[in-house]
């Protein structure tokens, strides 16, 4: 049990320091990137400006740091698992930047991020549930810790699609995770959270539009991946679910609509056309797979700035819901 | 929130209380069954049948999700005309 003093530095030093290692990194990436022609189109913009990734190493480096805060300063054997998650599927990433994996061969090498929480036993069978409590799931439950870091990661990862949309996304969605795990068993356990709030919003500065870098499948896989962590070994799978639902549902969308499991960058038929003044429209294709912008754009186009402030209005209902979820599990 | 979002809220609201409906029928109705008959071969039956009509239940939650998915598309992306 950590004293009152001894949280409160944790706290500020779990979210200051991640925090100041983005800001310091980032930049650093966006000049290294930029001097070595490691660039990519933003096809969302008219004149296809070139922009450096993958900024995945600044956002893995500073999360590793976070976490590790935290471990030198609680001791706290979760966050071992958290740091070796954020570490293997960030190297995932960085392989698949450098050269793309298949849609299959990606969730399958993501299986391997699950295993330090399963070797190191940090986490609890009984999930709660709101209404009726904790459920056993003795067996079935490591088989799910399995597949929950490849789906979590490659959830969100689908999520990064526009400029700032991923960083925005996961800095929304980390509240109602520390809200719970406030709510559950106090504040000690909702530290290992900071971290990626902290770095995402670090990280957004950088990547909402016009973007100075984009996050690449490192950045998107190792936060998706310790989110889904995070919410496994606090034992707040349901609300880090509901909190997800955006994302989730995205990716619903597309596989549902392309029908198998697939690069985005393999898809022939693009989900939405640019138009001048730095717009987009959906498309109006029957064949063009149907995601969440698609959707937002199904009333007209719009603006990429106001197309990513409304995927943050969603996330912002979807984290309402995720808190209520932890107010009927905890609370009630 | 705008007009534009209501319909995508909506779904979310729907897939949020279809969290609550599904694991409340799993974890308190299916998984409390007794045992078909006595014995470990009543016990493994019962445990295949649980399984199996949990799974049925996760299939038809995909079902509804991807019936809700089509009738919006269907409204909204390809009826609707373009107004670009």
């Amino acid at each position: 049990m950590l004293t009152t003093t001894t949280q409160t530095i944790t706290a500020l030093l779990a979210f200051i320091l991640p925090l100041a290692a983005t800001i310091t990194l980032t930049p650093l990436l966006i000049k290294t990137l930029t001097k070595r022609r490691i660039l990519v189109q933003d096809y969302h913009k008219p004149n296809r400006p070139l922009i450096p990734k993958p900024g995945g190493p600044a956002i893995i480096l500073s999360l590793i740091i976070g976490e590790l805060t935290i471990y030198l300063m609680t001791e706290n054997p979760v966050t071992l698992a958290l740091i070796l998650v954020t570490a293997i599927a960030g190297a995932i990433g960085v392989i698949d930047d450098i050269h793309p994996l298949s849609g299959v061969l990606k969730p399958t090498l993501l299986i391997t991020a699950s295993l330090p929480i399963l070797l190191l036993g940090t986490y609890n069978f009984h999930p709660e549930f709101p209404l009726f409590g904790g459920v056993r799931l003795s067996i079935i439950y490591p088989l799910l810790v399995l597949i929950a870091i490849p789906v979590t990661a490659n959830t969100v990862n689908t999520i990064d699609v526009l400029n700032g949309a991923v960083s925005g996304f996961i800095a929304i969605a980390s509240v109602p995770l520390i809200f719970a795990l406030v709510l559950k068993s106090g504040i000690t356990s909702a530290l290992p959270v900071l971290p990626i709030l902290s770095v995402s919003l670090g990280f957004y500065i950088f990547h909402r539009s016009p973007s100075k870098i984009f996050p690449g499948d490192s950045g998107s896989l190792s936060l998706g991946a310790l989110y889904g962590a995070l919410a496994i070994v606090g034992g707040v799978e349901v609300v880090g679910i509901v909190a997800l639902l955006p994302a989730i549902l995205n990716s619903f969308f597309f596989l549902s609509s392309v029908r198998r499991f697939i690069e985005h960058r393999k898809v022939k038929e693009r989900p939405v056309k640019v138009l001048g003044e730095n717009r987009l429209a959906a498309s109006r294709s029957g064949s063009a797979p149907i995601t969440l912008v698609r959707l937002i754009l199904a009333d007209g186009p719009l603006t990429e700035k106001k197309i990513v402030l409304n995927i943050f209005k969603i996330t912002v209902f979807s984290a309402g819901l995720a808190i209520i979820t932890a107010v009927m599990t905890w609370v009630i | 929130m705008s007009s534009r979002l209501l319909p995508i809220i909506v779904l979310i609201t729907t897939v949020w209380l279809l969290i609550f409906a599904g694991s409340y029928t799993i974890f308190q109705l299916i998984v409390t069954f007794p045992d078909f008959y006595p014995g470990l071969e009543g016990r493994i039956v019962t445990s295949i049948f649980k399984v199996g009509i949990s799974g049925l239940l996760v299939l038809f939650w995909l079902y509804i999700m991807w019936t809700l998915r089509n009738f919006y598309v269907k409204r909204r992306l390809l009826i609707k005309p373009a107004e670009e």
